[in-house]
């Protein structure tokens, strides 16, 4: 997955998250093949960027027990940054969304 | 004279041998003084602009893209002034100005800190606007200028500075603040401030550097502190640059809730705010 301006962005590239306006509108949805009246759209609404799928890279696929193990070590990793701080709830979800943030990176680039 | 006020004029009387440092803040309080007086007309802040043909270009290049989502293009940095207004400005000039100056300096150091104050600015914006949307630009400003005491220190004490990276090398979970006063013998919000001051940054700027990790000391701007404050510690836990100490700190529980972030709100921040730091540094390269 890679992240563009809208102005970077080309006929053909799959959307890779739902594209969603400042408003919560969404625009398109993840998996859509981009055409040149999607992009005029976006540029219509406003929107930023769009998160594509990155045609560079190759796409591995994991095990669920591989997808565990990572997840495993990237929490213990990530533990480190939230040794100073007592666990409460907010603190939980913020160490449970950044590990799913850097699996989904590992696992899908 | 105290101890800590001897150390920050003795710095100044360093930094302003700097000629980057002394252009960049002749600029930006000569933009300052511009932009906070009405009578100012339009033509004299383009003017501030245009001297540096390196900003114009910026300022137009910047207008004119997507990013801001413009339906007619403009052509001179006054018609960019008329069409994107002032608080836009505000936040391209420092954006590119405050990056040009962090990027350029010849270190590592710097470089980290520079990725860390963008995508602290990008979260703070995200997250003001949960509750306030008119504080977002304010909340991306302070966001983007809460280290620069850092920067200040990185660059100007740089034997003090290999004591400071030796140290988190061998513990990089070490709050910042009191480490700094070991070394340096004051921290970076305290010289942050002092230079906020002398270089005549907005109210609320300056409130940012000098209390985003201490806001309860804080007697105004409090919810673009507290935006900022909460918006550096996601930074740490996203790892996205590195602002020396990388461990996150206790958060006053009243924050939430003062903010308007509920915790299922969490994750789309992080989410919204990677994507966007990503989309910003390609474009800005």
């Amino acid at each position: 997955m890679k992240s563009c301006t809208v102005d970077k962005l080309e006929v053909g590239m799959i959307v890779s998250r739902d594209v969603i306006t400042s408003k919560g509108q969404i625009l398109l949805k993840q998996g859509i093949e981009l055409d040149e009246y999607y992009i005029k759209i976006f540029e219509k609404y406003g929107i930023e960027y769009v998160v594509v799928e990155d045609n560079n890279k190759q796409v591995k696929h994991y095990s669920d027990e591989e997808i565990t193990k990572i997840k495993y070590e990237i929490r213990q990793q990530k533990k480190q940054i939230f040794q100073n701080v007592d666990e409460d709830s907010f603190f939980t979800e913020l160490l449970e969304a950044v590990t799913d943030i850097e699996l989904e990176e590992t696992l899908y680039g | 004279m105290d101890k800590t006020t001897t150390i920050l004029n003795n710095l100044m009387i360093e930094v302003q041998k700097n000629k980057d440092i002394i252009y960049i803040s002749t600029v930006i309080t000569e933009f300052q003084q511009a932009m906070s007086n009405p009578e100012v007309p339009i033509d004299k802040i383009a003017g501030i602009i245009e001297k540096d043909p390196g900003l114009t270009s910026a300022v137009l290049k910047t207008a004119n893209s997507s990013f801001y989502g413009l339906a007619k293009k403009v052509a001179t940095v006054k018609q960019a002034i008329s069409v994107l207004g002032y608080r836009t400005l505000e936040k391209i000039f420092l954006t590119q100005t405050v990056s040009n100056s962090l990027k350029t300096q010849d270190s590592e150091i710097s470089s980290n800190l520079w990725q860390h104050s963008l995508a602290t600015a990008i979260a703070s914006q995200i997250i003001v606007s949960i509750k306030n949307p008119m504080l977002s630009e304010q909340a991306f400003v302070a966001g983007l200028l809460h280290d620069i005491g850092k920067f200040i220190l990185f660059n100007f004490k740089t034997s003090e500075t290999n004591i400071l990276i030796k140290k988190l090398e061998n513990n990089p979970f070490q709050y910042s603040i009191p480490l700094e006063m070991t070394v340096y013998g004051l921290n970076h919000q305290e010289v942050g401030a002092f230079f906020a001051q002398q270089w005549q940054f907005p109210e609320v700027v300056f409130d940012s550097i000098k209390y985003h990790h201490n806001v309860d000391f804080a007697s105004r701007n409090k919810e673009v502190i507290a935006s900022v404050l909460i918006a550096n510690n996601f930074i740490k836990a996203l790892e996205l640059g590195k602002s020396s100490s990388g461990c996150i700190e206790l958060i006053p529980h009243w924050l939430w809730g003062f903010l308007g972030i509920k915790q299922k709100m969490i994750q789309n921040i992080l989410i919204q705010t990677k994507d966007k730091f990503t989309a910003l540094t390609a474009f800005m390269e």
